[in-house]
């Protein structure tokens, strides 16, 4: 019964939007209300976020969508460069597994990133990230594989005993089961005693998106709630 | 972004230190990578440089802290060190990361040309500068580079 309300009330929508006089909706943004009740943005800061969204999605080709290439020069300004990290984040981003991020997996995974979000939320997606493999757990040699890959971009050298020393100090810390992994119960009461170690986890820039991207879509009912 | 080395100094040899470096966690340092910062997506095209600068340091932290100073004292510059961090990453090593990032562009975009161009020019000179307590291993060649990431005006 539920569905069906909810179904009839999107079919409402989508008709009342086609006939707003002559004004389109643009391509892949046919829901914003929706989008912004299942993240943290307002339906203003969803339309900014769009404008993102396009600007990032046509950079090489002009689909709707964000293909890896696109999502390296929006990180990196170039597309030569690989990298770990960006590959781990744009996996978390694809939600669908598809290769390609729509508008709402990009928004729905930047909502994490604002700096309302829930922290829970926040530390659930920085451990997902770590665990390259996904196991549900982050192991050792997954760690080392993460401070070469940083140490590679800045160039640094450091001998693979120092490396190790790094990560025995941080298994002491963080893996108080001492089973040789960090799980998420680990992980959370570790960035709880180092919140530093979440702060590329907020992006204090979204909050003032709708000033940065500003767009000019109009709505009939625009619900800031 | 460049790592600096330098050589040691054998008679420096410090015992008080003021500055206590961070215990280096293995994820600190992974949170430094550029492809976990997805402020980088929010860069609107303007002219923004960042300017990143690390470098490990056989040195006490305060003698590394104090030559910062007084280099970029001597160089007329005080506040465009905005961000550093001391991590100890061995017993006798710590690395120093210092970062002018894009993050406050706001206040970035304030500054006039003409001032943003000499603090490219500070950031490559400051580690000429700092030649003296900056680490190299023997096998690194021996000039030393900033890099910057420079975006394109649209």
């Amino acid at each position: 019964m539920l569905q069906c309300l909810d179904g009839l009330k999107h079919m409402l929508s989508v008709v009342a939007n086609c006939c707003e006089g002559d004004y389109k909706q643009p391509w892949g943004l046919e829901n914003p209300e929706a989008l912004a009740r299942e993240t943290v943005f307002s339906v203003s800061e969803i339309e900014a976020l769009y404008e993102l969204f396009k600007k990032i999605s046509s950079a090489v080709t002009d689909d709707g969508l964000i293909n890896k290439e696109e999502f390296q020069l929006a990180l990196f300004k170039t597309n030569k460069k690989e990298s770990l990290f960006a590959d781990r984040v744009f996996d978390l981003f694809d939600t669908k597994h598809n290769g390609i991020l729509d508008f709402e997996e990009f928004a729905r995974a930047l909502s994490v990133f604002h700096p309302n979000a829930p922290v829970d939320d926040k530390i659930d997606f920085s451990f997902q990230l770590y665990d390259l493999k996904q196991q549900g757990f982050i192991e050792r040699q997954e760690v080392k594989q993460m401070v070469v890959a940083t140490l590679a971009e800045s160039g640094m050298n450091l001998s693979d005993d120092v490396i190790e020393s790094i990560i025995d100090k941080t298994f002491e810390e963080a893996d108080t089961k001492h089973d040789g992994k960090i799980d998420k119960e680990e992980w959370r009461s570790l960035v709880l005693r180092h919140p530093s170690l979440l702060k590329n986890m907020t992006l204090q820039y979204l909050k003032d998106i709708t000033t940065t991207f500003p767009s000019f879509v109009f709505h009939s009912q625009v619900d800031d709630a | 972004m460049e790592l600096v080395f330098l050589e040691e100094r054998a008679d420096e040899q410090c015992r008080d230190e003021d500055a206590d470096p961070l215990i280096l966690n293995a994820f600190d340092l992974i949170i430094l990578s550029q492809g976990l910062n997805l402020s980088a997506m929010f860069d609107r095209g303007q002219d923004s440089v960042k300017h990143q600068t690390r470098f490990v340091s056989t040195k006490p932290a305060k003698v590394v802290l104090s030559s910062m100073e007084v280099v970029a004292q001597s160089m007329g510059f005080k506040t465009h060190i905005r961000n550093y961090k001391i991590f100890q990453v061995a017993p006798t090593f710590i690395m120093v990361d210092i970062q002018k990032d894009a993050g406050d562009a706001g206040e970035y975009l304030k500054i006039p040309v003409f001032e943003r161009l000499s603090m490219l020019q500070f950031y490559k000179n400051f580690c000429n500068n700092l030649e003296d307590i900056i680490w190299r291993p023997p096998t690194e060649s021996a000039k030393s580079r900033i890099t910057k990431t420079k975006s394109k005006r649209r």
